[in-house]
C-alpha cells in the first residue's frame, strides 16, 4: 500500500526547487523563488528561515560551506530529492488530469 | 555581522523576541539576508515595501516560532505527569466554561438565561461553581509542588528554578489561574459586583467602590476570619 503523503507548503516547495539547481545561500533561495514565481511569491526573511529551519528538521536540506564563508549555504539532501521528485510527480498526475478534463470538457461540449 | 546589527539597532533588538534558539541559529543569516534585500533596492519606495514586508512578516512568524518553540518543550522536556495533570485540570474547568457560554447561547436564542434550569440549582451549581474548580485547583497546585521538590530527571535544576520555569509549568499555570479566577469570584460575588458592575465608575471613584466593597458580607466574612 502506498503511504499518504502531505504536500509541501508552497514557501517549502519554492525552496527545495530553488536549490535543485545548485547550493544556495538564504538571500539567493530568496531571488530564485521570486523569479520562479514570475515575481507573484515575495518572502520576508523571518518566513523563510523558518521554512529552511523546518526543510532542515526533516532532514530535506543541510547545510554546507559555501564560497563566502559569512553565509551558510544549503543543498538538497538525497531525501530532499525524493521529496522533491514525489511532489512534482503529483503536479503532473494533476495536470495529466486537468488536460484529461478539459478534453472531455470540450467533447461533451459544456462547462463542469 | 556587527556591521550589520549596527545597521539595523531595532531590528536586532526586535529579532530577540524570536526563542533564544532560533535566534542562535538564524539572527545572523536574517541580518544579512534583509542586509542583501536592502542593498537591492533602488528606490525609496522600494525600501519602504521590503521594510513593510519585513514589518508583517515579523510578528505572525515570532508567533509561530515561540509557539513552536513552547510545543516542542511541551512535547519533548516536560514531564508526562505534568502534561496529563494540566489536562486533567483543564478538563475539570470545561463544565464552568459549557455552562457559561450555554447561559449566553439562551440568553441570544430565546431571550433569557439558564437561571431557572436544573443547571443553576443545588446540587449541579455547586459541582460546576465550586467543587470541580477547586479540584482543578488543587490538582494543580499538587502537581506543580511535586515538580517544584522532585527531581525527574529530565529537567535537573534547583527547585527555585524550577518553581519559576514558567517555559514547563505554563500548561499548569492557566488551568490554576482560571480556576483561581472563578473560585475568587464565587467567594466574593458580592464585593466583585462594586467592582465588574460598572468599572469604569468605580476606577474613577475608587474610595466609593472600596466602600461598597467592605460592606459585603463576603468580605465581611473574609476579614473576620
Amino acid at each position: 500500500m502506498k503511504r499518504r503523503m502531505a504536500l509541501l507548503p508552497q514557501l517549502s516547495f519554492s525552496i527545495l526547487m530553488a536549490l535543485s539547481l545548485k547550493p544556495r545561500h538564504g538571500y539567493e533561495i530568496m531571488k530564485q523563488a521570486e523569479e520562479d514565481s514570475l515575481g507573484k511569491i515575495h518572502i520576508a526573511p523571518g518566513s523563510l528561515y523558518t521554512a529552511i529551519q523546518q526543510l532542515s528538521d526533516e532532514g530535506l536540506i543541510e547545510e554546507i560551506e559555501g564560497e563566502d564563508k559569512r553565509r551558510r549555504y544549503y543543498k538538497l539532501t538525497k531525501k530532499g530529492w525524493e521529496r522533491l521528485n514525489a511532489e512534482l510527480e503529483y503536479f503532473d498526475n494533476t495536470m495529466k488530469l486537468a488536460k484529461q478534463r478539459k478534453a472531455f470538457e470540450a467533447m461533451v461540449g459544456f462547462d463542469i | 555581522m556587527k556591521n550589520i546589527r549596527s545597521r539595523f539597532p531595532v531590528y536586532t533588538t526586535l529579532l530577540h523576541l524570536y526563542p533564544k534558539p532560533y535566534r542562535e541559529r538564524y539572527e545572523d543569516e536574517i541580518l544579512q539576508t534583509t542586509a542583501d534585500l536592502l542593498d537591492d533596492t533602488t528606490n525609496t519606495v522600494d525600501k519602504f515595501a521590503t521594510w513593510s514586508r519585513i514589518a508583517i512578516d515579523l510578528p505572525a512568524n515570532m508567533c509561530r516560532q515561540q509557539l513552536r518553540y513552547v510545543g516542542g518543550i511541551m512535547i519533548n522536556e516536560t514531564p508526562n505527569y505534568l502534561k496529563r495533570n494540566s489536562l486533567v485540570s483543564g478538563l475539570l474547568l470545561l463544565p464552568f466554561i459549557l455552562a457559561i457560554v450555554a447561559n449566553g447561547l439562551s440568553k441570544v436564542i430565546t431571550g433569557q438565561g439558564l437561571y431557572h434550569s436544573w443547571l443553576w440549582r443545588l446540587p449541579a451549581l455547586c459541582i460546576w461553581v465550586l467543587y470541580l474548580p477547586a479540584l482543578a485547583l488543587g490538582l494543580a497546585l499538587a502537581t506543580y509542588f511535586t515538580y517544584t521538590v522532585r527531581d525527574t530527571g529530565k529537567v535537573c535544576r534547583p527547585w527555585l528554578q524550577r518553581a519559576i520555569d514558567l517555559k514547563h509549568v505554563w500548561s499548569l499555570a492557566v488551568p490554576a489561574a482560571i480556576a483561581f479566577g472563578i473560585l475568587f469570584l464565587v467567594g466574593f460575588h458580592d464585593s466583585a459586583q462594586c467592582w465588574v458592575q460598572n468599572p469604569a465608575h468605580a476606577v474613577t471613584h475608587l474610595h466609593q467602590a472600596w466602600q461598597c466593597t467592605t460592606n459585603t458580607q463576603s468580605f465581611q466574612a473574609f476579614t473576620r476570619f
